[in-house]
């Protein structure tokens, strides 16, 4: 901006007083349309580098998009985009009556793959993986219990440029939700049968979901009380507290609390009974003492502003999201600076997420891999993101148009909504042996890159790559995913050209020069012609490289 | 700015093996210098979510059975369900199990499975009088389960580096022609495998599955196959590249190594349980690697296996007879091919859980509580008997931490892992660094080990 104004003066002074040849500053900028200020020129790696970030992986045209609008462009468009649903994903396709299990990863691979609100999508990725519910806790199977695990996912989506509060409050209602965290038909104590409420969701719902088990600075480390130790966020009477209010809800078409129902509600949010719901006082946070006789839906309501409100929540939010989309190890600095746009998003508004996801990416230490506090950047990419990138990258399709592969988590170690916990397939706080510990580093998808299940993804990239693009399959069955490396098959009698092409697109110009080297010298060994395994094995070298499964 | 050093070697510690050069086999010359009489093992078996250990062993007689059925309410066993054991030194009441644990039950009648009763996280003993005192030391994050499953994995209130499997297993490297192999978990990395000298190493329960595109016998695979490994074997200046490049290098290493040895295993003749049992699928990966102990040069193993889905919030009444039909049928499973394997006393096996649950219920289910009940299995375990102290169960009794049925500890985790570690040979000074905390406790309270 600065730059443009200067030379817009520059010309203006040119004019008035008639410049000649021989000046020392020669407007050499044209002047921009009246009325438009094109963005800052993006580094084609640049743009690649936050399209691995924002995205579920990077196409030329994505690079393009980036080049057109700008950093700043590209995100606001992104997030100004309607969100492309999952639970709308059914109406495009037919499935069999018996054939309903994991549905849900479809809808996933198809919206992932396709949505052009990419950005929204892979925060609602993100979120899925601290807003955790599992599969396996959905009671209903059949297509009502795929759906409504699609539609859990999309109150995330829709959320993902909203405010964190409302999402709290969605996903709290969620009947999904409500069946995994056995908040649905929790009930108001019963002493003499020795019935208290369930403290799961309470539980889970602050050490998980908000606020963490200690107080944290607004830079996301821990507290520490004068003796050093860390400070609790929340003691046993707390989660009772909560557990309390989380009384007295169940199925949004429910005729009676004690009701079951094959049509009940799985998607709509749950509703209260005030008959079943906890009457007395309830101890919440800080001192805070939410008076009895309320209603469910008064107690539900500052319950969720008590933990909202709590100072932890931007910083415990900020961290796990930057560490979900940017780098494993920010800097104090930088989770400091996103949390205190959680706080206020600059207009007075607490849990802005389109602030919050804004302000991740176009951080310093985001655009320049900037780092300090001795941290390392980048992350480990999780495994389904490799595949994502790759698929994106050549533009898989299957014949039957769409993405048959639900059992995803066999081969990786991680599906959408599959977690085996509400812990996640990971913990934020995985930190391996050795170095990492020593230097209180984490890795957290390393936790789920074990000599048990390095093997899988291995060999199931290497497949989608040798064995599944439109080369080697030349008579595919309908359902086979199939990526296109034509383009690149046309590339290969250059191979220079082509390895810097595929430098761009899978590595954001990053790729070492004996990563190029081992993979020249390889796809050489093919002699002449062979464009198509030169290009589909100069794609396999690169995915299964150490280098491809590191995001920087 | 280079991703790749070529010049900086491996930074590590002078003992350590983290990273390095990783397998030495087939050693079949250790055939003869460590005979199998020499081999010991022990498998830490972990119920994820809080096993529901106070309906595992229900009191049988009348005081006790009753007390324990009016604070359990709807959650209650009938007493005319409960199967029968004769501890042989228990006191005046009786003890049954669970109905699903038919094969406990003769393990018990064996002598080869004995009970330890309400163990858990501790930093201190403590009396319910004591923890009314807010400032009585008590273990950080109660009810937690992460905190609760690390406390129980780490063995140590003052340290989160290494976990006490993995401090064992630092002492017993050394025994071991291939030191990566002395600690082992199956599906998932376990922090009670950390170490500082050694790694924690997690295979899959199915075993070891080759790298198709990249395989060592096949000609067509030969180029690409040393170009990948070729890349693995750069020194990558960023550590994340380098932790990916080690940990596929040591996968490779496994996959091609052990991996095949273990593929040329016959079955075993004892069968797996007929339903489907992922627990007992664990264990006989953990048998079949102690199978191949001999030709692997391995004379002390470490190994852990997890089940989840103990987290019974809701539907308690039919979700753990399920789970605990798979645990009964997992460890007889295991017990047997031990005995099959010839191994049956040089193998013990433990349980364990990040806490028990509520004897309060929350309707159908419970929540997380503290205190719980074990199970210690193997030809060197002093079955048959129940050990510590069993808990009153009376809601607002002696034992009972906040008056909602959360049994305190009267057994440390320590004191439980005390005569593990002397059965493996650990000597005393070796014992206070791997569990450091036992001497906040009697430390022969407990022994269960022959």
């Amino acid at each position: 901006m600065k730059k443009l104004k200067l030379s817009l003066f520059l010309l203006l002074q040119c004019t008035l007083i008639a410049c000649g040849g021989g000046s020392d500053t020669p407007p050499n900028e044209p002047p921009p349309p009246t009325g438009v200020t094109s963005p800052p020129p993006v580094a084609k790696a640049d743009a690649v580098r936050l399209l691995q970030q924002a995205t579920f992986g990077t196409r030329l045209e994505d690079i393009a998009q980036v080049e057109s609008r700008g950093i700043e462009g590209w995100i606001d468009w992104q997030l100004n985009l309607p969100a492309t649903t999952h639970l709308s994903y059914y109406s495009t396709v037919s499935m069999a009556d018996d054939d309903t299990w994991s549905q849900h990863v479809n809808a996933w691979w198809m919206r992932s793959l396709t949505a052009q609100d990419q950005l929204r999508q892979r925060v609602a990725f993100a979120l899925s993986q601290i807003l955790v519910v599992g599969q396996s806790g959905v009671s209903s199977s059949g297509h009502k219990g795929v759906q409504s695990l699609s539609n859990y996912y999309d109150v995330l989506l829709n959320n993902s440029n909203g405010n964190y509060r409302d999402l709290i409050h969605a996903v709290t209602l969620n009947p999904v939700m409500g069946e995994y965290l056995s908040m649905l038909r929790n009930e108001k104590p019963n002493l003499e049968k020795n019935i208290r409420p369930d403290e799961n969701y309470a539980r889970e719902l602050m050490q998980l979901f908000t606020i963490g088990l200690v107080e944290l600075e607004l830079n996301g480390q821990p507290k520490e009380d004068a003796q050093g130790n860390n400070i609790p966020t929340y003691n046993q009477e707390v989660i009772e507290g909560f557990a309390h209010v989380f009384t007295g809800w169940t199925w949004g078409n429910a005729e009676r609390f004690k009701w079951w129902s094959e049509d009940r509600d799985l998607n709509g949010p749950m509703k209260a009974f005030d008959d079943y719901h906890a009457e007395g006082d309830k101890q919440v946070l800080n001192g805070v003492v939410i008076p009895g006789g309320q209603t469910p839906e008064q107690d539900l309501s500052q319950a969720l502003d008590n933990i909202f409100n709590h100072p932890n929540v931007g910083p415990f939010i900020a961290k796990q999201l930057i560490q979900k989309l940017v780098t494993s190890n920010p800097s104090l600095g930088y989770v400091e600076r996103i949390a205190t746009v959680f706080n206020d998003n600059g207009n007075g508004i607490r849990g802005d997420l389109r602030a919050v996801v804004k302000a991740i990416l176009m951080d310093r230490e985001a655009r320049d891999g900037e780092t300090s506090n001795d941290k390392i950047f980048g992350k480990i990419k999780e495994p389904v993101l490799r595949l994502t990138a790759l698929w994106r990258a050549f533009d898989a399709k299957a014949a039957n148009g769409i993405y048959d592969f639900r059992w995803v988590a066999n081969d990786f170690s991680q599906g959408p909504l599959q977690s085996p916990s509400v812990f996640n397939f990971f913990s934020p706080f995985y930190s391996p042996q050795g170095e990492f510990q020593d230097s209180d580093w984490v890795a957290p998808e390393m936790q789920i890159h074990s000599e048990g299940t390095m093997a899988k993804m291995t060999n199931h990239l290497h497949w989608r790559i040798l064995s599944m693009n439109n080369y080697a399959r030349v008579e595919p069955d309908p359902e086979d995913i199939l990526i296109n490396i034509t383009r690149e098959h046309d590339m290969a009698n250059d191979l220079e050209a082509m390895l810097d092409h595929l430098d761009l697109l899978l590595m954001a110009g990053q790729m070492s020069a004996e990563l190029r080297q081992e993979t020249l010298d390889f796809i050489n060994k093919y002699g002449e012609e062979n464009f198509d395994v030169k290009a589909s094995d100069a794609i396999g070298m690169i995915i299964t490289s150490p280098e491809f499964a590191v995001q920087q | 700015m280079s991703k790749v050093n070529r010049r900086d070697f491996l930074k590590l510690g002078a003992s350590s093996i983290a990273g390095a050069g990783l397998l030495n086999v087939p050693q079949t010359a250790f055939a003869n210098s460590n005979p199998p009489s020499d081999y010991k093992a022990i498998v830490n078996i972990f119920f994820l979510g809080g096993n529901d250990g106070f309906n595992m062993v229900v009191p049988r007689s009348d005081f006790e059975y009753n007390e324990y059925a009016a604070s359990r309410q709807n959650l209650a066993l009938s007493k005319a369900e409960l199967l029968s054991i004769s501890p042989a030194t228990s006191g005046n009441a009786q003890y049954g199990l669970h109905p699903m644990f038919n094969e406990v039950q003769q393990l018990f009648a064996d002598g080869n499975l004995g009970i330890m009763a309400n163990v858990g996280n501790l930093i201190q003993p403590v009396t319910k009088d004591q923890l009314d005192n807010p400032n009585t030391p008590r273990p950080r994050q109660l009810f937690s389960h992460n905190d609760q499953q690390d406390q129980w994995r780490y063995g140590d209130p003052q340290s989160s580096k290494s976990g006490w499997g993995g401090r064992l297993m630092d002492y017993k490297i050394v025994d071991n022609s291939n030191a990566l192999l002395t600690g082992m978990a199956i599906d998932g990395r376990s922090k009670w495998l950390g170490s500082q000298q050694n790694l924690d190493i997690s295979i899959s329960r199915n075993g070891f599955d080759r790298y198709n595109y990249v395989r060592p016998d096949t000609n067509w695979t030969q180029d690409r196959r040393s170009a990948f490994k070729a890349l693995l074997d750069l020194q990558y200046s960023n550590p994340l590249d380098k932790a990916f490049a080690d940990s596929q290098k040591r996968t490779m290493d496994l996959v091609e190594q052990v991996g095949g040895i273990i593929n040329d295993l016959p079955d075993f003749n004892t069968p797996l349980p007929e339903l489907r049992n992922r627990l007992a699928e664990s264990l006989r990966m953990v048998a079949r690697m102690i199978a191949i102990r001999e030709q692997l040069g391995m004379t002390r193993q470490v190994f852990y296996v997890a089940m989840g889905g103990f987290d019974t919030h809701d539907d308690q009444n039919s979700r753990q007879p399920a789970l605990l039909q798979q645990i009964s049928q997992a460890m007889k499973y295991f017990y047997d091919v031990t005995v099959e394997l010839g191994v049956a006393d040089a193998v013990t096996s433990f349980t364990s859980s990040e806490f028990g649950r509520t004897l309060t219920s929350n309707g159908d289910g419970t929540d997380h509580a503290w205190g719980n009940h074990q199970l210690v299995m193997g030809g060197s375990v002093l079955g048959g008997d129940i050990y510590g102290t069993m808990p009153s169960l009376e809601i607002g009794g002696v034992d009972d931490y906040r008056s909602d049925g959360r049994i305190i500890p009267t057994t440390s985790v320590e004191q439980y892992a005390k005569p593990i570690l002397d059965w493996f040979n650990m000597e005393p000074s070796q014992i206070s660094t791997i569990i450091p905390n036992l001497g906040a406790f009697n430390a022969n309270a407990i022994n269960f080990m022959r």
